[in-house]
């Protein structure tokens, strides 16, 4: 094994132990199902394009809209599609 | 395995100890990082709002989380991980998802269905080529969670290029049966490949701590 590599196993291995211990007692974040809905919108907040996964920038060109699916009607087009920046 | 490689590898997992451990000693762990002090999580809600993007490198990531068929119990959440113009201006691609439970441990990281995100739909060659420039830089509380990332991609970078590879042997043996356009739309398939991740096993194992 190449000093390099020896030397960075050793790093590797002194700092693992304190990221387990470390880890261990981080309080889990809040879930998405333990938090109470979001409050609804106000009348005067700007209305989002029916698409809760769609551009956060109001001013982002509008998606083409696709067909939703017979089986889940509600469904958005693309429910993780990232925010076109 | 090239001395490049090796040493990329050992710098990733110095990387990932490092970042995970500072905010771990603030008592945070990587899903309450990724919601970048947000005390709530919203379904699909996108953290940060604006997606975290790169233009100078073609990065960009957000963390959210919402219930899936394929979904671990244990899961708080995902990042998607994505390349920017890889395929012409304003175009993005999926490079790969990656899941964690409550305490911010990676869970899973998987491939998703074009229609999931919208994506413009690339080989995995060319998505396993991008992968090595997947970099992005920020400012601000998820300047840590972006270092992370990109130190998790190159960690993981030959499971991630299997994933990828074994995503298009499967949407190939599909598509000898169905059109293009009704496979890459099918909502009953969103994710369709995914690999376990154990990373204090593989940091153990890089570190040479692993019980034989």
């Amino acid at each position: 094994m190449k000093k390099t590599t020896r030397t960075a196993q050793k790093r590797l291995a002194e700092a693992l132990p304190a990221l387990l211990m470390a880890a261990s007692l981080v309080a889990p974040a809040a879930r998405a199902a333990d938090t109470p809905a979001a409050p609804k919108p106000s009348a005067s907040a700007p209305a989002k394009a029916g698409n809760p996964c769609g551009p956060s920038n109001p001013c982002a060109p509008t998606q083409k809209k696709k067909k939703k699916s017979a089986d889940n009607p509600c469904g958005p087009a693309n429910p993780c599609a990232p925010s076109k920046g | 395995m090239p001395i490049g490689r090796a040493v990329s590898t050992w710098q990733a997992a110095a990387d990932v100890v490092a970042v995970q451990t500072r905010l771990a000693q603030a008592g945070m762990g990587m899903a309450q990082a990724a919601m970048a002090g947000a005390t709530r999580c919203e379904t699909l809600r996108h953290y940060p709002r604006a997606d975290v993007i790169d233009r100078a490198n073609g990065s960009q990531f957000y963390y959210h989380a919402h219930g899936s068929r394929r979904c671990p119990p244990n899961e708080h959440g995902h990042f998607h991980l994505f390349a920017r113009n890889l395929a012409g201006e304003a175009s993005f691609s999926h490079l790969a998802a990656l899941s964690l439970d409550a305490q911010g441990w990676p869970l899973r990281w998987f491939c998703t269905n074009r229609w999931v995100t919208g994506e413009h739909w690339l080989p995995a060659a060319q998505l396993i080529e991008a992968l090595a420039g997947f970099q992005p830089r920020t400012t601000g509380r998820l300047a840590p969670v972006a270092q992370w990332l990109a130190a998790m991609v190159h960690l993981y970078a030959d499971g991630l290029a299997a994933l990828l590879r074994r995503r298009d042997r499967l949407m190939a043996g599909r598509l000898a049966h169905m059109p293009a356009e009704t496979l890459f739309e099918d909502r009953r398939l969103d994710v369709i490949t995914e690999t376990q991740v154990a990373l204090p096993a593989r940091l153990q194992q890089l570190a040479g701590l692993a019980r034989h």
